[in-house]
């Protein structure tokens, strides 16, 4: 009587060379995840809301940022300029410019990268899309970088010069002339803040885009790394399992 | 009677491997909606510009494929690489439907080893099962035809590796 019990020893799995394409795709087919709620199979069709504003694409909010950027670097400039008008002290007038000039460079400064993540047309290839799309947030990157590092030191510059005219009430603004360690010490914040805001920009950035940046990063290196392993490969030999 | 929109016609057409491709980057979940939502805004707003240099699949999929990639995470949905056990966990039990045990078994083994590609590969080579040929996906992703059948090899032969070897 032949032996009815099950056998214990490991089957060895079939080589993928047994497989034909269609086993594969059939085993392809299979990945597929379950349908989100919109998508179900038995949903009548897609329910697409074109009148949908926000989204959660890199590039809307991008440009989001980049549009808020400059209506508020313009904003800031007009008040910047009424305070101008307002205060007579030279030094003050002086800090009051500065701000009014780099607000207004870097409202110039995104003007071009607006254009920039305007001109990503969608249907590119996907690899040179990448790559724009890549050097586009780098280069917004960069910008809040500057923007951070630039802002934040003179920020603390004129807030210092302004609180220590106003609180001295001194129209003459000879307050800070008899106190050069004040001047120092003004100085000094003004240069403290500079790392201070380039480390703030990092956070933000890390706990932003980084991820998203990273991820296209890692499609390009996947992409590229296949056009540079074609150089030695055997290119005839592509064809394995297929039917 | 409003025309019919050629955008959505297009989706609908490929509606199967665009949702198919939608879950490999954003899940199932809310971000699929999402997904999907954008996808139609991109391709609505992109069909006036086409002019037929390309299959209008061939387009849509760059479109398609550009749109995930841009869609904003705050984590990352799936690791690049996953462990056997959890990567065809899903795939492999739809898969346990075959004849006979073996066939079940293989089936399994295959889905799970699809499943645990890196999403760029099982991207590759979801297209290239879906139809497509090399020049089609090269022109999709700006590769070279050659350069796309090297990599559909290369994927080829890591799943055969992992087949045999499943921890390897």
């Amino acid at each position: 009587m032949a032996d009815q019990s099950p056998r214990l020893t490991p089957k060895t799995p079939p080589a993928a060379s047994e497989w034909t394409d269609d086993q594969l795709r059939a085993a392809w087919r299979r990945t597929a995840p379950t349908p989100a709620s919109s998508m179900a199979a038995d949903d009548p069709g897609p329910k697409p809301r074109p009148s949908k504003k926000t989204g959660t694409t890199v590039v809307r909010q991008a440009l989001f940022n980049l549009y808020g950027g400059v209506v508020y670097a313009v904003g800031i400039t007009g008040f910047y300029g009424y305070l101008f008008l307002d205060f007579e002290q030279r030094w003050i007038r002086i800090g009051l410019v500065a701000m009014m000039l780099f607000n207004l460079l870097l409202a110039g400064m995104s003007l071009p990268l607006i254009a920039k993540f305007h001109n990503l047309r969608p249907d590119a290839p996907v690899l040179p899309y990448l790559h724009h799309l890549r050097d586009d947030l780098r280069s917004w990157w960069a910008l809040q970088r500057w923007m951070t590092g630039g802002a934040l030191p003179l920020a603390a510059a004129t807030g210092f010069l302004m609180g220590g005219v106003i609180g001295s009430g001194d129209p003459e603004f000879v307050y800070f002339e008899d106190k050069w360690p004040l001047v120092f010490v003004l100085v000094g914040v003004s240069l403290a803040a500079i790392p201070l805001g380039l480390k703030l920009s990092d956070w933000l950035y890390q706990h932003s885009y980084a991820k998203d940046v990273q991820r296209v990063e890692a499609w390009i290196a996947a992409l590229e790394g296949a056009g540079a392993d074609c150089a030695g490969a055997d290119v005839a030999g592509a064809s394995v399992g297929a039917s | 009677m409003s025309a019919p929109d050629p955008a959505l016609a297009l989706l609908e057409e490929h509606r199967s491997l665009v949702f198919h491709l939608i879950g490999l980057h954003a899940g199932n979940g809310w971000e699929a909606d999402d997904a999907y939502q954008e996808i139609y805004l991109q391709v609505r707003r992109a069909y006036p510009s086409f002019r037929g240099d390309s299959k209008p699949s061939t387009w849509l999929y760059r479109v398609v494929l550009n749109t995930l990639l841009q869609m904003h995470r705050s984590a990352q949905r799936r690791p690049v690489t996953q462990s056997w056990e959890d990567a065809g966990a899903g795939a492999a039990a739809e898969a346990a439907s075959g004849p006979d045990e073996t066939s079940r078994d293989a089936a399994q083994r295959l889905s799970a080893a699809l499943a645990r590609l890196p999403v760029v590969e099982q991207t590759l080579i979801g297209l290239h099962l879906e139809g497509f040929d090399y020049e089609e996906i090269g022109q999709m992703f700006g590769l070279e035809a050659g350069t796309v059948g090297v990599r559909l090899h290369r994927i080829k032969k890591k799943l055969q590796q992992w087949l045999i070897s499943p921890h390897g």
